[in-house]
């Protein structure tokens, strides 16, 4: 699946990160525009990375802060307060 | 929102504990959220999550107020849910492992009356493979996957919070995202 060299594909992580230094950008777009396995590769990272993003934000259960307050020892230790 | 938590703290080192109870308001759904992500349980992830918040109340003195409290606070999170999946692992056999999620875990907090569309079921089958999906990272990958993804921190603040150097996190998320492809590539 992998049959370009190895940096290619950095530079699509790199982008992905949105910290690509522009001479990789240049490279990495100049190489999908004639690179089709190289195109969908990419097209399959960033499906992930949406797939992973639509995961529903999930909520803290009702109750939830009471029952910590519940939980919480007498005083907390004192200790210097930093600044 | 930073500003507001470190007024809240001065309140709680003067011993007002309700003070405490709006930091727990403002973060219990993140935190809930990495517990979650992390373990794939909802029980277990509102343990951890409460643990977070008590160990925070206790050791608030041990908190620098020159650092964002949340960077603390995920800290304490993500630090017992690895030792969680550690003692859990060391507990059951290696092919016990990856048991998955408690399966339709959304779907079974809504009230059967209330039948959901057949889409809807859909939607929390997949959400609920996803989080198969997540769980059968190795840790270290999963772990900086979630901050990213979950909370959206930068690499900077996750190197903060796992304690690793910003050029580790890159490469944990690096090959998280690379296994995901792999295994979510024919989908």
């Amino acid at each position: 699946m992998r049959q370009c060299p190895d940096y290619l594909y950095e530079y699509m992580q790199e982008s992905l990160d949105g910290d690509i230094p522009a001479e990789h950008d240049r490279v990495l777009k100049e190489h999908l525009r004639t690179c089709k396995d190289c195109r969908d590769y990419f097209y399959e990272l960033k499906r992930t990375e949406m797939f992973i993003k639509s995961l529903a934000n999930v909520h803290a259960p009702d109750g939830f802060t009471d029952e910590v307050l519940n939980r919480l020892p007498k005083a907390a230790k004192k200790a210097r307060l930093r600044h | 929102m930073e500003e507001l938590v470190k007024r809240k703290i001065k309140e709680i080192h003067r011993g007002n504990k309700n003070a405490f109870g709006d930091i727990v308001e403002f973060y219990k759904d993140k935190v809930f959220q990495i517990c979650f992500r992390m373990v794939g349980n909802r029980s277990e992830a509102e343990d951890i999550a409460q643990e977070t918040f008590i160990r925070a109340y206790i050791n608030i003195g041990n908190y620098n107020m020159d650092k964002k409290f949340s960077t603390w606070l995920y800290r304490i999170a993500t630090n017992l849910c690895i030792d969680r999946l550690r003692k859990k692992k060391a507990d059951y056999s290696l092919d016990a492992e990856v048991t998955g999620t408690e399966g339709l875990t959304m779907y079974s907090q809504i009230p059967s009356a209330d039948p959901l569309p057949e889409d809807a079921v859909a939607y929390m089958e997949f959400q609920d493979f996803l989080q198969r999906e997540l769980l059968a990272l190795p840790e270290k990958y999963r772990t900086a996957i979630i901050l990213k993804y979950m909370e959206e921190l930068s690499l900077n603040e996750i190197s903060e919070i796992l304690d690793l150097p910003v050029g580790t996190v890159k490469t944990h998320i690096h090959r998280g995202r690379e296994a995901l492809r792999k295994r979510l590539r024919h989908l």
